[in-house]
């Protein structure tokens, strides 16, 4: 019996902000002044809000401390622990209340926010599996084994709504029932952690923090369409959610919850893991399936669909981490339950990785149908600097740029399809004034053409020519035909390639010339970047009126192209000017602007 | 090696005061405060505060934040344990476990004050 936990997230953000020597210092400094028998200090996944990172949340107070390092630890050890006084100044102030905390569940980042698939993340010891079996873990998985046959749970889940969570929103219920349907035989469960989208980083977070879930799910999956073996497939780049997988895979396995026989019901399943090497394509289902065979990632097409013809030619079936992480709780808390949250349509909760040009960076989970201005102003903060958040780009390099005037939109499958955009798997990066739309859509291009695999034309060789005419506007070389070529290309990519990755991979140029039209047009026509961010359409210049001849721009220019004696007006040659922007930077006058 | 349902309860019943020690509290919870100042501490408030949250947990005593507070700056009446139930905050005097599980019991559980252990009862002596 501990009468206190120390709760320090353990999520890649704050790990990699020294997490790991804080949990050290806590313990050692518990220890020297003798309270390692009463307090417990427990190594957690994300609690979701990792601008403030790293984060330690003391119980039974609740008390919510950001920013903690490792020198702060002797501090909050003495005083809190020790002589019960919590350190207000390390206190999430949102938090405090006059001389009182809040609970976190009053805080505008987490009041409108539902957890269900991030439910234990930051609540257990994802390394335990006795705490996640706390947690009605595994709880699911007997309720199926003992009291429900396949169809039964293939109901549930039709019944529940649920739809995959990696971005086309395929029902979940819809799909083990094709593979269920097959032959008996060798069939397969695969879990899709790739997580390739730049900005996304829901799954890894899962993984991190209650692998247990995603574990329990697959063995449910497994009984209900017959399959004994289960293939993991996430990227190496995610060391901490490998390591923390393997684990919860012996545990479950010494435990007899994986393995032969389970729960005496007869009922054989296993998981293993395949590393992925963090190619993009290999998200792609058949991609993927034809990776774990050892093969080089590339999709093949479709059909047979995987529930037919999937890994090793078997019937499989290939869920997103997230869409699992839901399951034991539609098992548990039944279809009803599920379906009251979110909309007809696009029922339970979404998990939306905010980043960009936002306060809260971090994950958070919201029921579906919250609007982006809900997510992105109440929850997110709105843009660091106060200035105007001007669009928000959803679903990746796949998804589409959505203008501010549209953020009343509510965020399910249907509704971001209809304005060019897509759920994806949730990355939500938010742009505000200085971000340039047509700069944004060339980085998702430079993206997806390294990221082509290479097999079928149109994407190869499509995606790369979509790059170069939007190089072309964003050095002031193109005419306004380019425009309409470009639109014609990107129609062409998608629906001639072969996967999702070329069929979607223009949505990011249409979505900002459908948007954002007046920047291309100020790019093509005017050769002008109205944003300042195309440095070849950019000129430095010296306001004559400002300047005082300080010759300071001079000095620090490192290419020597400002001229100008003491104390007389200063000027920029702009043929030798490499637009660096040291001399603005350096200006004390203000003299110097980019236009 | 778990083979049946009963055995997996019995985790999942042995883990989840754990877990759910660590679920958000609700505002209307019922605090019990002990002052755990440096005299405090000397006086023995660090075993009154174990005492109660044992207690709290094996009995499973829901809605209730057993936790410690600054110094109480009462000389001569530690230790010094607080509850604050429905708004009101009752500062009970010269502490044993012994009492202090009298207190939860009755006050806390029940909610009746034990008047002769409170601040109020030694001032009038
Ligand atoms: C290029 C590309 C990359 C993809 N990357 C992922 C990914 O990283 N994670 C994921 O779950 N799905 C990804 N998908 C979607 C998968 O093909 C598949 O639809 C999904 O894993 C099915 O699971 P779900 O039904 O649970 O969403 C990607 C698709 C494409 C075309």
């Amino acid at each position: 019996m501990y009468r206190s936990h120390i709760l320090v997230c353990g999520g890649t953000g704050c790990h990699s902000s020294r997490s790991a020597e804080i949990v050290e210092k806590m313990q050692e400094e518990l220890a020297a002044v003798g309270l390692t028998d009463e307090v417990q200090v427990v190594q957690t996944g994300c609690f979701g809000l990792c601008a403030l990172g790293p984060i330690v949340i003391v119980y039974p107070e609740g008390a919510f401390y950001s920013h903690i390092t490792p020198e702060d630890v002797k501090e909050i050890v003495d005083e809190h622990l020790l002589k019960g006084r919590i350190v207000k100044r390390l206190l999430y102030q949102e938090t405090l209340d006059g001389d009182n905390i809040k609970s976190l569940n009053e805080t505008s980042f987490y009041n409108k926010q539902k957890r269900i698939a991030l439910r234990n993340c930051g609540v257990i010891n994802p390394e335990s599996i006795d705490e996640y079996i706390g947690t009605d873990g595994y709880l699911a998985l007997a309720k199926v084994l003992t009291e429900m046959t396949p169809d039964d749970v293939i109901d549930v889940m039709l019944k529940s709504g649920l739809r995959g969570r990696g971005g086309a929103g395929f029902p979940t219920g819809m799909k083990w029932n094709f593979a269920k349907a097959q032959p008996k035989g060798q069939k397969y469960v695969c879990c899709n952690a790739d997580e390739g989208d730049p900005g996304a980083f829901m799954d890894r977070s899962i993984l991190e923090g209650d692998p247990h879930a995603v574990l329990e799910a697959m063995a449910i999956a497994g009984y209900t369409i017959g399959a004994n073996q289960g293939y993991i497939y996430v990227r190496a780049e995610y060391p901490i959610a490998v390591k923390r997988l393997q684990i919860a895979i012996n545990q479950a396995r010494e435990y007899g919850l994986l393995g032969k026989n389970i729960l005496n019901t007869g009922f054989d399943f296993d998981i293993d893991l395949r590393l992925g090497a963090g190619a993009f394509v290999c998200g792609e289902e058949t991609a993927l399936m034809t990776s774990i065979e050892g093969n080089r990632g590339e999709p093949r097409p479709r059909p047979p669909f995987p529930a037919v013809k999937g890994l090793f030619g078997k019937p499989t079936i290939l869920n997103n981490v997230e869409t699992y992480a839901n399951v034991p709780r539609i098992i548990l808390n039944g279809a009803d339950w599920f379906r009251s949250m979110g909309t007809e349509k696009s029922t339970g909760t979404k998990v939306f990785a905010l980043g960009g040009k936002i306060k809260n960076t971090g994950l958070v989970e919201v029921p579906m149908g919250t609007t982006m201005r809900e997510i992105i102003e109440d929850i997110g903060g709105g843009a660091p600097s106060g200035k105007k958040v001007k669009a928000a780009q959803t679903g990746g390099p796949s998804g589409g740029c959505i203008p501010a005037d549209l953020f009343d939109t509510p965020v399910d499958f249907e509704s971001l399809q209809a304005i060019g955009s897509m759920m994806g798997s949730g990355g939500l990066v938010v742009m505000d004034e200085d971000n340039c739309m047509v700069d944004i859509a060339k980085f998702f291009l430079d993206f997806t053409v390294g990221e082509s695999c290479g097999k079928c034309a149109p994407c190869r060789i499509g995606t790369r020519r979509i790059y170069e005419i939007l190089t072309k506007i964003t050095e002031g070389e193109a005419e306004m035909e380019d425009l309409d070529t470009l639109k014609e290309l990107c129609m062409h990519v998608k629906q001639n390639s072969l996967c999702a990755l070329g069929q979607t991979a223009p949505n990011p140029v249409l979505s900002t010339m459908q948007y954002f039209m007046d920047e291309y047009i100020a790019h093509v026509r005017d050769k002008k970047c109205p944003t300042g961010v195309c440095q070849k359409l950019l000129q430095y210049v010296i306001i004559p009126e400002k300047c005082t001849g300080c010759t300071l721009c001079k000095r620090n220019c490192p290419v020597e192209a400002i001229d100008g004696k003491v104390k007389e007006k200063h000027t920029i040659d702009t043929s030798k000017c490499i637009k660096c922007g040291v001399c603005m930077e350096k200006c004390r006058f203000g003299a110097i602007i980019k236009q | 090696m778990i083979t049946n349902i009963e055995s997996l309860k019995k985790i999942r019943d042995q883990f989840k005061p754990v877990v759910d020690f660590r679920k958000e509290n609700s505002p209307d919870a019922t605090k019990v405060l002990v002052c755990m100042g440096t005299s405090g501490i000397a006086a023995g408030a660090r075993e009154i505060l174990l005492a109660l949250a044992s207690e709290v947990t094996d009995k499973q005593i829901h809605n209730v934040i057993v936790t410690q507070t600054g110094a109480a700056d009462i000389p001569g009446a530690e230790p010094v344990l607080k509850v604050a139930k429905n708004g009101e905050t009752v500062t009970y005097v010269n502490m044993t476990p012994e009492k202090a599980l009298r207190i939860l019991n009755e006050h806390v559980v029940q909610g009746t004050v034990v008047s002769e252990y409170t601040l109020d009862a030694a001032n009038a002596k």
